[in-house]
């Protein structure tokens, strides 16, 4: 795993703003989309900068996100794996996902993706609730999934994955416990569950301030990821992140990469990039990250490119929290102890005197030989055990 | 000067009715400043006095006015505080005068604030010009406020002055005015030499520069001086007059306004309201009206950060070399660690101080809720025990009695809202006394108030009951006994002694149970659920819980971003280091000043 490397793919495109949606995505420049391929295949030869000796990093897991991957014409991506494949090699294992809105693809475009290497699909579902799939202004109804979902299978999709959303405005139990019912029919190897934040600026935080609905009881959020614990338990699935679920194994590796604390590589407008020591983000508007990539100028040193909007070296206390707040979500491994105190010179508990019994008095942390992990209580109060580790 | 062509006036105004752009007018119409030299506002020095629209400290100006008969006449124009909390310092200020002009907004009308300055003019003996600004004005309604002034100052409403301070219409008639029926000062010329400080600023090379007016007799430079209430005796670095900016002189004589520049480092020695006099030729007595400045309002300061300490020790210093009202000693609370309780004139006064610190020092603050001087009487042994503080409070089986301030104070109101002011006043344990009706459609209600009653959030309630239309002043009535209790607050179990209040005990259930109600809002939710409580001795009166927290999480970190999801735990943690401890309960600052808020429903 030494060697290990992964590669994020931004596509900032989408056909209409969800209605809590604060991500890098723009529903207006479609029209960029084949410019924006080329480009993209341009950074990633950047990006990709060979290593000291000479030869081509492998990768072992490729992201596809955004915005809407699923928006590019399978000539676009086309581009783009053509580029990844030219600067990279894959190991035949290697993970490659796709994020995917239901309703836009079908069998045709499925089975490009298929041909193309993709092999793992994540659905952007959020709820199976008609009035809640409205209040967020998706695109799609349930019965898009259930369809998307079978095509996949007859493609030969064999790792699929979907996300759902809770702590809605007028979410109850039971309707949250329907969503649930419905993920555990589609049968799948893969469920992430997100808790709703509502951002500023975006429409839903608009009708919150106007009174539209009451916001969202933290306590029935609570009682909800509760409950999503017990339900897919039952239903098979082992919980091995705070967010993310797994049937037989079938975790998501380019994510495991993030927490683990390991390096990636970021292209594509508003990505975001760490390795060799170096965290970096990419610009955000696609116009400018385009006209980046026109430009003829020396190439930065790896792991930048000419489309970098900023970037800077990990200090030693940036790399413990980092290590702290990505390796504690990791449920079944966690935080490992000695590797920590060999990377950092310092044990944990010599670096936080005051705060590690406090959070193991609450309960919030647990130790387990050379293991530090969240409890099940700390698992819904991560951030409180995060910000007093900071 | 010939003592015949001095006049010292002062000019009592509202805020915002145009005091200071009248006296930028008169230091160009007598060509003191030039045009070019014209700062706006050029008395109100202080940046702070600006944005507040107040003038926190007198201060005077000479101008040589040739006047319409021929003759030259010295002018000094003494500036005076326009609130309520310096209205000792405005008496200072007004002794030194002959004159006062009355400026009254020709679209607003007397105010209450002016009312009772011009009160304690005529007191003063003072000749009262009134002046109506702001006439350029569409909305002015001049003859009507000539008519009110006319019925309280008994001025004939024909000869006020109508002017415009903003086009300069008029204001040659204002000068001509004072010329005409402002005396001169009368004082002996050759007797011992008595002047009276009337306000005093702190320089870092002159030492303390005491503000003077010159009542009998003179002075030259080089000669020794003596504060009369202390006997300190020092030879003044430098003496001179405001023309505007300080201007030495050989000499200072009677009628005149200038500065004596002390040299003294601490203004404790060199207080406002005292008599300079001759250490050679001392006076036999003070100069009438010497009082000690007495603080009423009282708030625990306490540094956010604990190593700001000495900073904040050090900014309370500064100020009160400039600023003798100002008192503070150290006090230690359980909840906050150490810090200092201070003593001001008044809420403004300690809402200035504190934005001081805030911004001229940097300061971080948390400001408990103000509080009053009680009088406690002891039980057995009779002593009387003085507290400032509610932490201070002794066992009540130990006392007799206890006592509080209560003020005179006089609201001026549009009569619309008659109702809505009599019941905020009532339900503060307010006494009516009495009304007027100086103008139609207008009405001054008298009323007798604790002075604890006030300070929490009683202004806010009357401005926004009246739609900000009712003014009001208040002064030192006496102190009455009431049955009075500690309102202790307990969070997780704990007194929090910088939450204690003492409270009337008709009031005591009430309050307690607004407290715990705001408190729970504003103590955030924490790992553990946290009891509140209100308490009167060992009797829980009111009490409600913060849940334990349940839910901390943010959702995703998209593509890896780590840095967004590490902004918000800094965030987080920037936070909780301005929250302050008590036991294992993060509160924030804000639920120490909680009982500003809670309303009187
Ligand atoms: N239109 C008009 N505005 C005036 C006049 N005199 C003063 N003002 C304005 O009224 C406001 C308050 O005046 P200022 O002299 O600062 O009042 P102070 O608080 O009494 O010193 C300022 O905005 C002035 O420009 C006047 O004669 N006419
Ligand atoms: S599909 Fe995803 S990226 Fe696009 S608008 Fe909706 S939430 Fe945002």
């Amino acid at each position: 795993m030494k060697n290990q490397l992964s590669l994020y793919l931004h596509i900032p495109f989408c056909r209409h703003r969800c209605s809590y949606c604060d991500f890098n995505t723009y529903v207006s420049l479609q029209g960029l989309q084949r410019m924006y391929a080329e480009a993209l295949a341009v950074e990633i030869e950047q990006a990709a900068a060979v290593d000291a000796y000479g030869g081509k990093r492998p990768l072992s897991t490729i992201f596809f996100g955004g915005g809407t991957p699923s928006i590019m014409t399978i000539e676009e991506l086309e581009l783009i794996f053509t580029a990844v494949s030219q600067n990279f090699t894959l190991a035949p294992e290697a993970e490659v996902s796709m994020e995917v809105n239901p309703g836009t693809v079908d069998i045709a475009y499925l089975t490009a993706l298929r041909d193309l290497g993709v092999n793992r699909l994540s659905f952007g579902v959020q709820t199976a609730v008609a009035s809640e799939l409205a209040l967020l202004e998706r695109e799609h109804s349930f019965a898009d999934v259930q369809t998307v979902i079978a095509q996949s299978r007859a493609v030969g999709f064999d790792n699929i994955s979907i996300d759902l959303i809770y702590g809605l405005p007028n979410q109850t139990l039971d309707s949250w416990e329907k969503s649930l019912q419905a993920a555990r029919d589609l049968e799948l190897e893969h469920i992430s569950l997100y808790c709703l934040t509502i951002e500023p600026g975006t429409p839903m935080q608009r009708w919150a301030d106007d009174g539209q609905f009451p916001l969202p009881d933290p306590d029935l959020a609570a009682d909800q990821y509760l409950l999503a614990t017990k339900f897919l338990a039952d239903a098979g699935f082992e919980q091995y992140e705070i967010s993310n679920w797994a049937r037989n194994g079938r975790v998501c590796h380019h994510n495991l990469t993030y927490w683990r604390n390991q390096p990636y590589v970021g292209v594509g407008a508003g990505a975001h990039g760490y390795a060799a020591d170096t965290r970096y983000h990419i610009v955000q508007q696609p116009r400018v990250y385009i006209r980046r990539m026109k430009a003829d100028r020396p190439r930065p040193p790896f792991p930048l490119t000419l489309a970098v909007a900023g970037h800077h070296s990990v200090t030693r206390a940036e790399a413990m929290t980092d290590t702290i707040v990505t390796q504690l979500r990791l449920l079944h491994e966690g935080l490992d102890l000695p590797a920590f105190e060999a990377r950092f010179g310092q044990s944990f508990a010599d670096a936080y005197p005051q705060q590690l019994p406090q959070l193991l008095e609450w309960g919030l942390l647990q130790m387990d030989g050379k293991w530090l992990r969240l409890t099940e209580n700390g698992r819904f109060l991560s951030n409180q055990v995060f910000y007093r580790l900071m | 000067m010939n003592q015949e062509n001095i006049r010292n006036f002062c000019i009592i105004a509202h805020i915002d009715h145009g005091k200071s752009t009248l006296a930028d007018r008169l230091l160009q119409e007598t060509g003191t400043v030039s045009d070019r030299e014209m700062r706006e506002q050029l008395l109100d020095n202080m940046e702070l006095e600006r944005e507040k629209g107040v003038t926190i400290k007198a201060s005077a100006v000479r101008m040589n006015y040739t006047a319409d008969n021929g003759e030259t006449y010295e002018m000094n124009l003494i500036d005076t505080p326009g609130h309520v909390d310096f209205s000792y310092e405005v008496s200072r200020a007004l002794q030194s005068c002959e004159g006062a002009i009355l400026v009254v907004d020709a679209t607003q009308g007397v105010e209450a604030q002016t009312l009772a300055n011009l009160y304690l003019a005529i007191e003063s003996d003072l000749e009262i010009i009134p002046v109506i600004n702001k006439i350029d004005l569409p909305a002015a309604m001049p003859d009507d406020v000539a008519e009110e002034v006319e019925s309280v100052t008994g001025i004939p409403a024909e000869d006020a002055i109508l002017i415009s301070a903003k086009t300069g219409e008029n204001i040659k008639a204002v000068l001509e005015s004072i010329v005409k029926h402002v005396p001169p000062p009368v004082q002996d010329p050759n007797a011992p030499f008595r002047a009276l400080i009337f306000d005093s600023h702190y320089d870092t090379y002159k030492g303390v520069i005491a503000y003077v007016r010159v009542f009998e007799g003179s002075m030259r430079h080089r000669q020794w001086v003596r504060m009369m209430t202390n006997g300190i005796e020092v030879e003044p670095i430098e003496i001179g007059t405001f023309n505007p900016m300080m201007q030495k002189q050989t000499a200072l004589t009677v009628g005149e306004v200038g500065y004596i520049a002390t040299g003294l480092k601490d203004v404790r020695e060199c207080r406002v309201g005292d008599t300079i006099t001759l250490k050679d030729r001392p006076a036999a007595d003070l100069l009438p009206g010497y009082e000690m400045v007495k603080p009423m309002v009282f708030a625990g300061f306490y540094p956010t950060e604990g190593e700001d300490y000495n900073t904040l020790k050090e900014a309370l210093e500064r100020l009160q070399l400039n600023d003798a009202a100002l008192v503070y000693e150290p006090e230690t609370s359980t909840a906050l660690n150490f810090g200092f309780r201070c003593g001001f004139l008044g809420l403004f006064h300690m809402e200035i101080i504190q934005e001081r610190l805030e911004r001229e020092y940097d300061l971080d603050l948390v400001a408990t809720a103000p509080s009053v001087r009680y009088k406690i009487m002891m039980a057995h042994t009779g002593v009387e025990r003085i507290i400032e503080s509610p932490a201070e409070l002794p066992d009540p089986g130990t006392i007799e009695s206890i006592s509080e301030p209560w003020m005179h104070v006089q609201i001026f109101t549009p009569d619309e809202y008659y109702g809505v002011v009599m019941d905020l006043v009532i339900k503060r344990r307010g006494v009516f006394t009495g009304q007027e009706y100086p103008a139609s459609g207008r009405v001054v209600l008298k009323f007798d108030l604790p002075l604890s009653e006030i300070i929490i959030d009683f202004y806010d309630k009357l401005k926004s009951g009246t739609r900000g239309y009712a003014s009001m002043d208040y002064d030192f009535e006496g102190y009455r006994a009431a049955k009075l209790v500690k309102l202790d607050v307990l969070v997780a179990k704990q007194p929090v002694d910088a939450l204690a209040m003492i409270v009337h005990e008709d009031d005591a259930y009430h309050r307690g149970q607004r407290l715990v109600t705001a408190l729970r809002k504003l103590i955030p939710r924490q790992m553990f659920e946290v009891p509140i409580q209100a308490a009167v001795g060992n009797r829980v009166i009111s009490r409600a819980n913060v849940k334990a927290l349940r839910k901390d999480v943010t959702a995703k970190c998209y593509g890896g971003d780590i840095s967004r999801k590490k902004k918000l735990l800094a965030k987080q943690k920037k936070g909780k280091k301005r929250m302050k401890m008590i036991g294992n309960v993060e509160v924030p600052q804000e639920a120490f000043m909680a009982v500003l808020q809670l309303g009187d429903d």
